[in-house]
């Protein structure tokens, strides 16, 4: 084997691999099978029968496995029996249908048809699972390392009960793949639970513990409750500290899981409340309809996608990408307009600003409604943020959320450039301080009005954007948001971008922390509570500027 | 006097907070590079006439030209742009920015690119060496002394042609005040200078003309080479 560089596995690991290893070495001379032919595993395939299914497959895979057999030739016919061209008369020649051609399935040669061609063998339920078993390891046979390894290991994992044991070492030992291999040895270990020896039995379990799913965890309590393994005291104890093991680690991967959404939905919230904190810092408006200006960054997404399906089907895959500057952009003109328009028209007089941006929202909401409708929009996930990777039990990080929090942490940045780097940055920071003095000494705080409100709605249309693989998208979907929104600003301080991110960490794990105990609305009342408390308190928020004024 | 470039002339301006009349007919005219004093006593309505001419806050009625230029009804960043730069009372520099930023803002949003902003530092520091070392301190941790500096160095970097002082050396300590009022006086000659000032003898040291705010009217007015300090000390104080 090549020496790639590998992570190294867990100690159990290692121990439960040295352990196969050993048993693979006393196993293997044993189990060579003398009269393997072709044309016996032509006849027991044809009998498509359980046991003589099993027989054939097991030679026919052992031989394979000892080079005394090509793993092309195994694969043909095995996939000429799922296709029903394997043709089998009860006696006299066994053909194989080849395109328009008939061959012998022995040698490949061509043969001529018969007056009447025999029936093709019938798979049934029973006997797929060996043409699956079959199929997955003769294409592991062939190409270890192949695009499919993966899915062809799944296949076995899953009908783990009947894969032939020496073709199971031997798969073990050609696996290039370190995750590949450790999911070989778990089926290994899987099988060895019903080895006689106890012994075996609890390196199998060890071996089992060290894979801690939820899948597993039921397979050990089944175990446990059976009256042969619970007999022998060393097996029992086995039992017992694997199922432990396994809890604990169900658990730490429960509490990942948690602690991950969370973050997702904080990286959500930490966008839009972003662009609500410098609006609200900078001008004192509260912006109601934050929430819909996100719901306008998903439908600007969601058009994008459309477009590109429509004319550039190719890209559809990078649609989310595409679709940054149009969502920034669809939001931040929206955004502008009411500035303009309405907003404007109403500095320092904050009651008839809220009721104006919330008429804005209804308005928003119910346009959007009339022009694509109330339900929820289909998004085609791409093919990078399909999945994910396991990382512990059974937390699953998916590309999906990691997205959303990769893309918060880029605006984060990007904020933090604009606001410390650029001019802008610095006539928004002055004009948040000192209005007037930042008109006497230049600066046009109208222009900066306008092009920070843009700014502050583009960011709730990136946040809309993030959320769309993960998140339904209608057109009420904004009132979802903008309450916690608000909690974020709140309870971070104006204008404060480090409060306004500590904020929305923790209303957002708070929030999903406490939904699955006590319910979506209990969760939003507690939050409530909480950060009506924590304002009495602090009522500058979470960091106060220091220093004197 | 003739209306040459860049003089400033108020004429009939009134003031309104609500309905108490604060500006009462409040006419004057100071001529290029000139400098004027404004004196008077506490709540004459000194502040409330810069303000309106900073167009901080609006006349009821009046006219106020700079220049060719009529100010009344611009936004104030528009009258820095025809030249005027302001030092409030009370300082009122961003207590959130570094010194430097202080001087930054004021020199990018009046058109200075980024090369320049450097030179418009070093040159406020060759002024006040104090901000030199303080570059990188945030404005509100500086003493009143310190932001007072540096509330002229920002006035400045928006680069006046009209200078306009509230009170540049109110509560700030004898050995700073000789700092600002040095300055001040480098810049006469340079530039015009506006200057509401407590201190009578400073005031009419340095400038040329005088005006006399009571109650929010101009009650005198002269060269200050010819004012009668007992006269105008009886209007100025208690
Ligand atoms: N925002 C306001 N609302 C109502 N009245 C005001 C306001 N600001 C100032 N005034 C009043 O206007 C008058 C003039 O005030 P102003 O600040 O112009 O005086 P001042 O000459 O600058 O005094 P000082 O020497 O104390 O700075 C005062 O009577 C003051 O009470
Ligand atoms: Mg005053």
């Amino acid at each position: 084997m090549s020496e790639r560089p590998r992570h190294r596995p867990p100690p159990w690991r290692q121990l439960a691999h040295a352990l196969l290893a050993l048993a693979a070495l006393l196993a293997a001379p044993a189990r060579a099978d003398e009269s393997y032919g072709r044309d016996a595993v032509v006849r027991h395939l044809c009998e498509a029968k359980s046991e003589p299914m099993a027989q054939a497959i097991g030679a026919l895979l052992t031989a394979v496995a000892a080079g005394r057999e090509e793993a092309a030739w195994g694969a043909r016919i095995v996939a000429a029996l799922d296709g029903k061209r394997l043709l089998c008369a009860p006696a006299g020649p066994r053909l194989l249908r080849d395109g328009a051609v008939l061959r012998d399935p022995v040698t490949g040669r061509e043969a001529v048809a018969p007056d009447r061609l025999p029936n093709a063998p019938f798979v049934n339920l029973r006997t797929r699972a060996w043409v699956e078993v079959a199929t997955a390891a003769l294409a592991l046979f062939a190409e270890p390392g192949g695009a499919a390894a993966s899915a062809q290991v799944a296949v076995l994992e899953k009908q783990y009960a009947i894969v032939p044991e020496t073709a199971l070492a031997a798969l073990v030992e050609r696996q290039p793949a370190p995750d590949l291999r450790d999911r070989l040895l778990l089926v290994r270990a899987l099988q060895s639970l019903e080895a006689p020896s106890a012994d075996a039995r609890v390196s199998a379990i060890a071996t089992i513990a060290g894979d801690p799913t939820a899948r597993n965890r039921t397979l050990l309590a089944a175990l446990a409750a059976r009256p042969d393994y619970a007999a022998d005291p060393a097996v029992r104890a086995a039992l017992d500290t694997a199922m432990a093991h396994i809890d604990t680690w169900l658990r730490v991967g429960e509490v990942g899981a948690v602690l991950f959404s969370g973050l997702s939905y904080a990286s959500i919230l930490f966008m839009a409340a972003l662009g609500l904190a410098v609006i609200f810092g900078l001008m004192g408006v509260i912006n109601l309809a934050q929430g819909e200006l996100i719901m306008i960054g998903a439908y600007a997404t969601w058009l994008v996608q459309e477009a590109l399906r429509a004319l550039a089907p190719a890209l559809l895959d990078w649609y989310l990408l595409l679709a940054v500057p149009v969502a920034f952009a669809a939001a931040a003109a929206v955004g502008m307009a009411m500035e303009a328009t309405v907003i404007r028209h109403l500095y320092r007089r904050p009651l008839m600003t809220l009721l104006a941006t919330w008429a804005i929202s209804l308005f928003l909401v119910n346009l959007v409604q009339v022009l694509f409708g109330t339900q929820n929009l289909e998004f085609v996930t791409p093919a990078f943020l399909a999945g994910g990777t396991r990382v512990v039990a059974d937390f699953m990080v998916t590309w999906n959320r990691l997205f959303a929090i990769a893309f918060a942490v880029g605006i984060l940045a990007l904020a933090l450039l604009v606001l410390h780097r650029t001019p802008l940055g610095l006539f928004v920071r002055a004009v948040t301080e000192n209005r007037d003095m930042a008109e006497c000494v230049g600066v046009s705080t109208r222009r900066i009005d306008l092009l920070s409100f843009g700014v502050g709605s583009g960011l709730a249309g990136l946040a809309g954007l993030a959320l769309t693989p993960i998140y339904n998208v209608n057109p009420t979907m904004g009132t979802n948001f903008i309450v916690d929104s608000f909690l974020v600003v709140v309870l971070g301080g104006v204008g404060n971008l480090a409060g306004t991110l500590i904020a929305a960490l923790g209303i957002g794990q708070i929030n999903i922390v406490i939904e699955p105990l006590y319910g979506a609305v209990a969760a939003k009342v507690i939050v409530l509570l909480m950060i009506i408390l924590f304002i009495q308190f602090r009522p500058e928020g979470i960091f106060s500027v220091k220093g004197r004024r | 006097m003739t209306l040459t470039a860049m003089t400033l002339t108020v004429d009939a301006l009134n003031q309104h907070y609500g309905s108490s009349h604060i500006l009462r007919n409040v006419s004057f005219a100071m001529a290029e590079r000139q400098c004027l004093a404004v004196l008077g006593r506490n709540g004459a309505g000194k502040t409330t006439l810069l303000r309106c001419l900073m167009g901080l806050l609006p006349a009821s009625s009046g006219s106020i030209r700079y220049g060719m230029v009529e100010l009344a009804g611009l936004p104030p960043h528009r009258r820095i742009r025809t030249g005027l730069g302001y030092v409030p009372q009370g300082r009122e520099i961003f207590t959130n920015l570094t010194v430097r930023q202080n001087v930054e803002i004021a020199a990018r949003a009046t058109g200075a690119a980024r090369s320049d902003v450097d030179a418009a530092f070093e040159e406020v520091v060759a002024l006040f060496p104090v901000l030199g070392e303080m570059r990188n301190r945030r404005g509100g941790d500086l003493s009143g002394g310190q932001q007072q500096q540096l509330s002229i160095a920002r006035a400045l970097a928006t680069r006046p042609s009209l200078l306009i002082l509230d009170e540049p050396t109110e509560g700030i300590q004898p050995s700073i005040v000789q700092r600002i009022e040095e300055v001040i006086a480098s810049l006469k000659q340079r530039i015009a200078i506006l200057l509401v000032e407590q201190y009578l003898d400073f005031a009419r040291s340095i400038s040329d003309r005088y005006v006399v705010l009571s109650r929010g009217a101009v009650i005198e007015s002269g060269a200050s080479a010819e004012m009668d300090h007992d006269r105008i000390k009886s209007f100025v104080s208690v």
